[in-house]
């Protein structure tokens, strides 16, 4: 079992009891609100870091998966600052370089906010309630089928791509990068994922798969809870709009 | 021979590409209703590719008839709902997040309501020893537990044909015994691809041998059939 499976439905706090198309539109919406406040003022920062922390709390996101996050925005974002000097800030009132500074480091700060929020939510969602969440998303049939598929696809791709990974390293290519099976990597990849793409499609039509039947039948109606949620979140993406605009 | 056989193979020739050389040719045999009937050969003799043609999924030349109905481009997906089909490699044919879901589909798009379809596929799984893997994601399982699950969604809808390919590949003996069990107790005709002899010889009453594509013997002693696979005598 590897991480990209495990960190699905990990989680265990209060957001678990909402409907699973909840969880995923309350995400959404609290990562739109994250990329909308202002950074330009500390107030703004704070309402995003607030609201961040407050979304991780309620989807119980369990303190070594909040590390693990910690440590990928770190890898992936706190290079940004390394790129400081040629950033362009258009903020007059600062000095050159402290303006260079500050639109990075905001860059890299809403970046990290928003991978916790989606590592939040994904916490919150187990893989076995995903394509609940997509049929209950008001989205046309096609697309949520397709985004089903997607999820369900790709997981298994990673999966075999793990294997193959593992077998290319147990064959010599971690110690002393053999080039000549790092170079072959694409191409068995490539042929697997075509040879899986090929068999998976013959199911799809052995079981009589269509747009029609590819999702659940019936999906739950939305709660009292649930509501309230969507209408606290909505209300707040609304709010960092108006403050984005006002700012 | 058409009667009473739920599957029948007329002269089938199998190729891939109109001028390719045949993977399988001139293939004759039947499998009576509640017969099963086991798949041997080497590897690249064309038992998947056999069992693939039965469901319309390969072009072929020649006749197939499946519980009765012609296989043709306008009966091919009549014919594949009476047909269920466990794949060798169970992730190709596993298509929801979640195993009872993936399990009832098979029913759920017959219109059978959700509560009643996820009845039987919980019954379907427990047939197999896996009831308890009902509401995990398929991620979650191990290859022979994949397998299981694949397997209850072939067998859920009770279709009068099963054509299993390697369906004991990825058991442990226990899960093979218990496997054979079930499938004996089955009503259903059955084709099984496999290479495991022992575990074929608990389940089919008799075999075909395939060899380069074509028909190499068939019959009901296990024994030599499994000599014949040993010495390579064929």
């Amino acid at each position: 079992m590897n991480v990209p499976f495990d960190m699905w439905g990990s989680g265990n706090g209060p957001a678990l009891r909402l409907l699973p198309q909840t969880r995923m539109l309350c995400g959404t919406a609290v990562f739109t609100s994250c990329m909308l406040l202002p950074f330009s003022t500390s107030a703004g920062t704070a309402c995003a870091v607030g609201l961040t922390a407050l979304w991780c709390l309620l989807c119980g996101m369990p303190l070594r998966r909040a590390v693990l996050c910690l440590g990928i925005a770190g890898a992936l974002f706190v290079p940004i600052l390394l790129m400081t000097p040629w950033i362009q800030a258009g903020d007059a009132h600062n000095s050159a370089m402290a303006g260079r500074l500050a639109a990075s480091g905001t860059i890299a700060l809403r970046a990290s906010l928003c991978l916790f929020i989606s590592f939040a939510t994904i916490t919150a969602l187990p893989l076995s309630e995903a394509h609940t969440a997509f049929a209950g998303l008001p989205l046309p049939r096609t697309a949520a089928v397709l985004l089903v598929q997607m999820l369900n696809q790709t997981l298994f791709l990673i999966e075999e791509t793990g294997r193959v990974i593992r077998a290319i390293r147990l064959r010599g290519a971690g110690r002393g990068l053999h080039v000549r099976l790092l170079f072959s990597f694409p191409v068995v990849w490539m042929g697997r994922m075509l040879f899986r793409a090929e068999r998976t499609a013959m199911a799809m039509t052995m079981r009589g798969y269509t747009v029609r039947d590819g999702l659940p039948a019936s999906v739950s109606c939305y709660a009292g809870k649930d509501i309230l949620m969507l209408v606290t979140t909505g209300c707040i993406a609304v709010g960092s709009l108006v403050l984005r605009i006002l700012s | 021979m058409t009667s009473e056989k739920t599957l029948i193979f007329k002269d089938v020739t199998v190729r891939y590409h109109d001028k390719s050389a045949s993977v399988l040719s001139g293939i004759t045999m039947g499998v009576s209703s509640n017969e099963r009937v086991a798949l041997f050969g080497l590897n690249g003799s064309g038992k998947t590719t056999l069992l693939l043609a039965a469901t319309g999924l390969l072009p072929f030349t020649g006749r197939i008839v499946v519980d009765g109905i012609e296989l043709t481009k306008k009966t091919a997906d009549t014919v594949r709902d009476r047909i269920g089909f466990l794949f060798s490699t169970p992730e190709d044919q596993i298509l929801f997040p979640r195993v009872i879901d993936d399990t009832a589909f098979s029913l759920t798009r017959r219109k059978i309501p959700v509560k009643e379809a996820h009845a039987r596929a919980h019954d379907a799984l427990a047939r197999l020893g896996a009831a308890d893997l009902a509401d995990k994601s398929p991620f979650q399982l191990s290859h022979g537990q994949r397998q299981r699950v694949a397997l209850a969604g072939a067998l859920v809808a009770a279709p009068p044909l099963l054509l299993l390919d390697e369906p004991s590949s990825a058991l442990d003996p226990a899960g093979k015994r218990s496997l054979a069990v079930t499938l004996s107790g089955i009503n259903a005709a059955m084709l099984v691809a496999t290479h495991d002899i022992p575990f074929a010889a608990s389940v089919c009453s008799r075999y075909v041998l395939l060899n380069a594509g074509k028909t190499h013997s068939e019959g009901v002693d296990f024994k030599k059939a499994e000599l014949c696979l040993d010495d390579s005598k064929i």
